[in-house]
């Protein structure tokens, strides 16, 4: 091994910002360990000041997060679905080009595919393992489980993250209306929220919201953060919903005025709401040329939408449904972006150049039990803490 | 008396200045040593000081390192005129060969010239370094002597206290 010779200044005579100008570069697991290399060490990793700068330093190199679910052949019953599954989570840096190895496994007992939740660019995942909900935090593997909520319609969950305070938000919608007598619902949302601390500990219930306004929609199909807002689009909703995570204050948004994408973006599947460069940008995927077009919000107060890519996704494939969108920035003047497509794949796209790359293994087989999920990871110096 | 005698310290103070410059400047090929003599005085006028005490504490650099900066400022000009982009498989081959003192030394001089570059290319490499290393590996390659803070050392109610603050550490 490497070590130390004489005659050199050794690295615990470094000054507290040159070494933290070093440990903030490091993955969070790594720094827990390194906490007991000695005091100093562990009274800097431990300064909220460092933890901070840390936090500031991850929002600038985001990673591919790839989250598999795989069952063991063996384990597949065939009227109820698989029991036992794995969750294999692996995280990939985009510059490098190299998968990294397993990041991390977890197994789960249970036969709910759909209370799986990856929120875009947390870091936190939600699923069900038998009838409790947990939440994991990717960074420090950490898993708590989740309070149970009081209301059984599921309309959709969205999740925020506040720099400021180092808090995530989890917001779940639900139908007041439905019960027993009215296995359907009425239509309408109602919103409670949970709110994360750094360090914990995890509340033991949600917090219903009141001043949601009147919405008649249903499920809550693709959001997006900008700055301090969650940005959410629903099934028959006519316009887009916003939601400041500081505040907790709700707000209408119009669609873009262009007459395509307005009347229709309520019902279409083919619209997503996706944070690029900064802004909000809503995706159209229009399925006749394979063309996906870009209208970006300039002026969030007079709600200025401009038009900003044109995307060919000719050589994608003809048959293909969009999930979601993510920008990650490779140079100053370049980036790339994540594009999700239904059936455990997504594509690279690169600003610049036009080009597309794919990620994810390629021999892997999508079907009923097993998929991948794609997503941006940052390497966040949060806590999560039990219940 | 001191007060007449200023102008007398501070233009032989200049002279000496542009003697180290044009040495220097011409071997580092950018004005990295004018920048940090200027903040020097700058701070020592600022703190109320006057010119004839000033002295330009240059950073204790060895011939080794002062070399190896020099070839990385070198290499980086190059580059950026010819091409306007920085080679960064340069840079992995120039930081890869260098052992941990040496590397010690990179880092501080980067910090201490203000060159962003090659602070940022020591200070990723070192923390590679830690990569995938367990603590005493660390303390090994380091060689950092404080007290390590784990269950088996001197206070072992502290580690414990340690590792029930930080049971995500552990997991």
């Amino acid at each position: 091994m490497e070590r130390l010779e004489e005659g050199h200044e050794g690295i615990q005579c470094l000054s507290v910002d040159l070494l933290s100008n070093i440990l903030a570069r490091l993955p969070v697991r790594l720094l827990g360990q390194l906490m007991s290399v000695s005091k100093p060490w562990l009274a800097l990793i431990s300064d909220p000041h460092f933890r901070k700068l840390h936090r500031y330093r991850a929002i600038k190199s985001p990673k591919l997060l790839i989250v598999k679910q795989a069952t063991p052949t063996d384990r597949i019953s065939s009227d109820w679905g698989p029991l036992h599954r794995s969750l294999h989570m692996y995280t990939m840096d985009v510059s490098n080009k190299d998968v990294c190895g397993t990041y991390y496994t977890k197994g789960i007992t249970g036969r709910h595919y759909n209370g799986f939740y990856m929120f875009p660019s947390t870091n936190l995942v939600c699923y069900r393992n038998g009838v409790w909900e947990y939440v994991c935090n990717l960074v420090t593997k950490e898993v708590s489980s989740l309070p149970r909520s009081s209301f059984r319609s599921r309309r959709g969950r969205v999740c925020g993250y506040i720099l400021a305070t180092n808090e995530y938000k989890i917001v779940s919608f639900f139908d007041p209306d439905m019960d027993l007598y009215h296995p359907k619902g009425g239509g309408k949302l109602g919103c409670e929220i949970l709110t994360l601390r750094d360090g914990g500990p995890v509340p033991c219930s949600w917090r219903q919201v009141e001043d949601l306004p009147q919405l008649a929609a249903l499920m809550c199909r693709s959001s997006a953060q900008v700055n301090g807002s969650m940005y959410m689009i629903f099934y028959r909703g006519n316009t887009i919903l916003s939601f400041e995570l500081e505040n907790e204050k709700f707000k209408n948004l119009g669609y873009p005025q262009d007459g395509h994408t307005r009347h229709r973006a309520g019902n279409e599947e083919n619209v997503i709401l996706a944070e690029l460069e900064g802004f909000l940008c809503l995706g159209y995927y229009w399925k006749q040329f394979s063309v996906m077009t870009i209208s970006m919000l300039a002026d969030l107060e007079r709600e200025i939408w401009v038009k900003k890519y044109s995307i060919s996704l000719y050589e994608i494939g003809k048959e293909i449904m969009i999930l979601g969108l993510s920008y990650l920035p490779l140079t100053n003047e370049n980036g790339e972006i994540l594009i999700k497509l239904f059936g455990s794949r997504a594509v690279l796209y690169n600003i610049k150049d036009k080009s597309f790359r794919r990620v994810g293994d390629p021999s892997f087989v999508y079907d009923h039990y097993n998929y991948e999920k794609f997503d941006l990871y940052f390497e966040r110096f949060f806590i999560l803490g039990k219940q | 008396m001191e007060k007449q005698q200023t102008p007398f310290g501070f233009h032989k103070l200049i002279f000496i200045l542009l003697i180290l410059l044009s040495v220097s400047m011409s071997a580092l090929g950018r004005d990295i040593l004018s920048d940090i003599i200027e903040l020097k005085i700058e701070s020592h006028i600022a703190s109320g000081g006057n010119f004839d005490s000033v002295t330009v504490e240059l950073p204790n650099l060895t011939g080794k390192t002062l070399a190896k900066v020099i070839e990385y400022c070198k290499k980086h000009e190059e580059s950026s005129e010819k091409t306007g982009e920085l080679s960064e498989k340069w840079d992995g081959e120039f930081i890869g060969g260098v052992e941990v003192g040496m590397l010690m030394d990179l880092f501080l001089a980067g910090y201490e010239l203000k060159i962003k570059g090659l602070n940022d290319l020591a200070a990723s490499r070192i923390g590679g370094m830690m990569l995938g290393k367990t603590p005493e590996e660390i303390r090994v390659i380091f060689d950092i002597k404080e007290d390590p803070l784990c269950k088996k050392s001197k206070s072992p109610k502290e580690g414990e206290r340690f590792a029930r603050d930080n049971p995500w550490a552990f997991q």
